[in-house]
């Protein structure tokens, strides 16, 4: 009966290897059947569950759109009811790649930037307020929650492979504090190119700031426990806390990058708020060497 | 004296040392990522550093000059980190009422100047081999008196899965909490330990650690039992590092928490904003 319904879907079905030779060695032909026809059943779940996870893919793109667009018209009630639809949206396609890879999404960069749109949605959600004018905080948030979507739209949707090390708690501690570093220093960006375009507002615009320099020191905080948990994984898989390759000198650029931000001074002479483009820009440094080592 | 200590212990010489570093370290992720370069550049992971750098046969003089680049950039920003400290320090013991929040944040930088000396010792101390093979009975001798023996290999999977690519290898045909090695260490002929290595889980007595890497497909996979390829170092700073890191972490969430409403709770007279001489 399961047979029937799964050739529906013209899907060719290969036992695997190991099955043909257990066949091979004692010919149970009701073993054999019943084997089969568990594998075509999880086979035919994780094709339904892949169709609907980019569904759920869209519509969060779709619905993240709409809310961007509903606060650029200041509708502020259904803007909030989109983003919340968008949230439950982005949410379920986390649940979904969980389903269907078995491992939490951070792994490759389309999990890895799903994911930190998600984080980045919630904090936008839950720690902005309403203002009247605009541009504000949620706008930056929002701009950085698309800019996520489209960057993910523009490479392939697949999940990582689920190698045998995947549930090694320090390789899942390295790839899921850096998404949550990724996400909320692009929440600090938010703050700290708001207080540049308040420049003119001094005192709110030292009040974003700070606020910006709060989530920038979280974001730092995540970053090198991610950094740590790469050390222990790397000591305990090569002998060696470091090694010489790019992926570890990227690293060391985003950690003196973000050693730079908290560093740098005011000039005298010169343009005026190197130390707010230097620490706005960091969510963005981060981002894009997400996206390089994603091309990995 | 007094205005080179001033200069040398100020932010703008801190700043200016990173960007240093910020320059010379993309530099080394470009070439890294250039053919020609990249295979020299990885080799610098074969033995430890020290070796790597005096050994005229072994590595590209490019990327030791880079090497001694990234080291020089590093000790300038050892010494405004030494003379910032030495500076807070002694306005802090001067000040009357300083907040603690200021002793937190001098605690992470010398926790920084902690880290940044082990991962240098890890560079300079100890010593490394890298992929060392093995097969049932085999033994390797190192560090003049020490020698490594893989008495057993216990795989329970099928060694064809060793032929396959990392991605191939999946949870279900290779079980790395199962397969394992038994291995002996000597020294001067003396068995001092003797315990069991698995991928991700490394044996280790004192400051030496036995790392497998992987396994190895046997020649004939019917009869054979897989060989493993290890790895043998010694670093005697890396308890050192592996502590003053995640206190350094601490120091920073608890400067963090600290200071988390501090400007607000400030009058709006007391602001200082875009002020010269302040980090974030």
């Amino acid at each position: 009966m399961m047979m029937r319904y799964f050739k529906l879907f013209f899907i060719p079905i290969v036992p695997p290897a190991p099955l043909l030779a257990n066949a091979e060695e004692s010919f149970n032909l009701g073993k054999v059947v019943a084997t089969v026809e568990k594998e075509a059943v999880r086979i035919m779940a994780s094709v339904t569950m892949k169709n609907i996870f980019i569904i759920l893919y869209v519509g969060a793109c779709a619905t993240y759109t709409l809310a961007f667009s509903l606060h650029f018209t200041k509708q502020r009630t259904l803007e909030r009811f989109a983003a919340a639809i968008g949230l439950a949206l982005n949410g379920a396609v986390l649940v979904a790649i969980v389903l269907i890879s078995g491992h939490l999404p951070v792994f490759n960069l389309f999990e890895s930037l799903v994911s930190a749109a998600f984080i980045l949605a919630c904090l936008g959600l839950f720690f902005t307020k309403v203002e009247r004018s605009l541009p504000d905080v949620a706008m930056w948030v929002w701009i950085e929650i698309l800019l996520l979507l489209v960057i993910s739209l523009l490479f392939p949707k697949v999940l990582a492979s689920s190698c045998y090390d995947f549930n090694y708690p320090y390789r899942i501690c390295f790839f899921a504090f850096r998404v949550g570093a990724l996400s909320i220093i692009l929440f600090s960006s938010a703050f700290i190119i708001q207080s540049r375009v308040e420049g003119k507002n001094p005192l709110s615009g030292a009040n974003r700031f700070y606020q910006g320099r709060n989530f920038l020191l979280l974001g730092t905080i995540l970053f090198l426990v991610s950094e740590y948990s790469g050390m222990v994984w790397c000591q305990n898989g090569w002998g060696d806390m470091w090694r010489w390759s790019d992926g570890h000198l990227q690293s060391v650029f985003i950690f003196l990058y973000l050693m730079l931000a908290f560093h740098i001074q005011e000039r005298r002479k010169g343009p005026r708020g190197i130390r707010s483009l230097v620490a706005g820009m960091s969510g963005f440094v981060m981002l894009a060497f997400t996206v390089i080592r994603g091309l990995d | 004296m007094k205005e080179i200590a001033r200069k040398l212990s100020s932010l703008s010489f801190a700043g200016w040392s990173v960007v240093a570093l910020i320059v010379w370290c993309t530099l080394g992720i470009v070439l890294a990522g250039t053919e020609g370069f990249s295979n020299q550049f990885h080799g610098m992971n074969d033995i430890i550093i020290r070796d790597w750098l005096t050994s005229p046969q072994r590595g590209a003089f490019f990327w030791k000059v880079w090497f001694v680049g990234l080291c020089t950039a590093v000790v300038v920003l050892g010494i405004n980190l030494i003379f910032c400290s030495w500076n807070k320090f002694a306005s802090l013991i001067r000040a009357n009422r300083a907040g603690a929040s200021k002793y937190v944040m001098l605690a992470v930088h010398i926790l920084f100047g902690l880290v940044a000396l082990g991962h240098f010792g890890s560079f300079m101390l100890g010593y490394k081999y890298e992929n060392i093979r093995l097969v049932e009975g085999q033994s390797f001798r190192f560090d003049r008196v020490f020698s490594i023996r893989l008495e057993d290999v216990h795989f329970v999977d099928d060694p064809r899965v060793l032929q396959m690519a990392y991605r191939d290898q999946t949870p279900a045909n290779f079980h790395y909490r199962l397969n394992y090695g038994d291995m002996v260490l000597s020294k001067g002929g003396e068995e001092v330990y003797r315990g069991r290595v698995y991928v991700l889980k490394p044996i280790r007595f004192k400051t030496i650690q036995v790392t497998l890497k992987r396994f190895t497909l046997p020649r004939s996979p019917e009869t054979e039992s897989p060989g493993v390829v290890v790895v043998i170092s010694r670093n005697p700073v890396l308890d050192v590092f592996f502590i003053a890191y995640p206190l350094m972490i601490a120091g920073i969430g608890i400067y963090l928490a600290m200071t988390w409403c501090l400007h607000y709770r400030k009058k709006p007279y007391q602001k200082k904003i875009g002020g010269k001489g302040k980090g974030i």
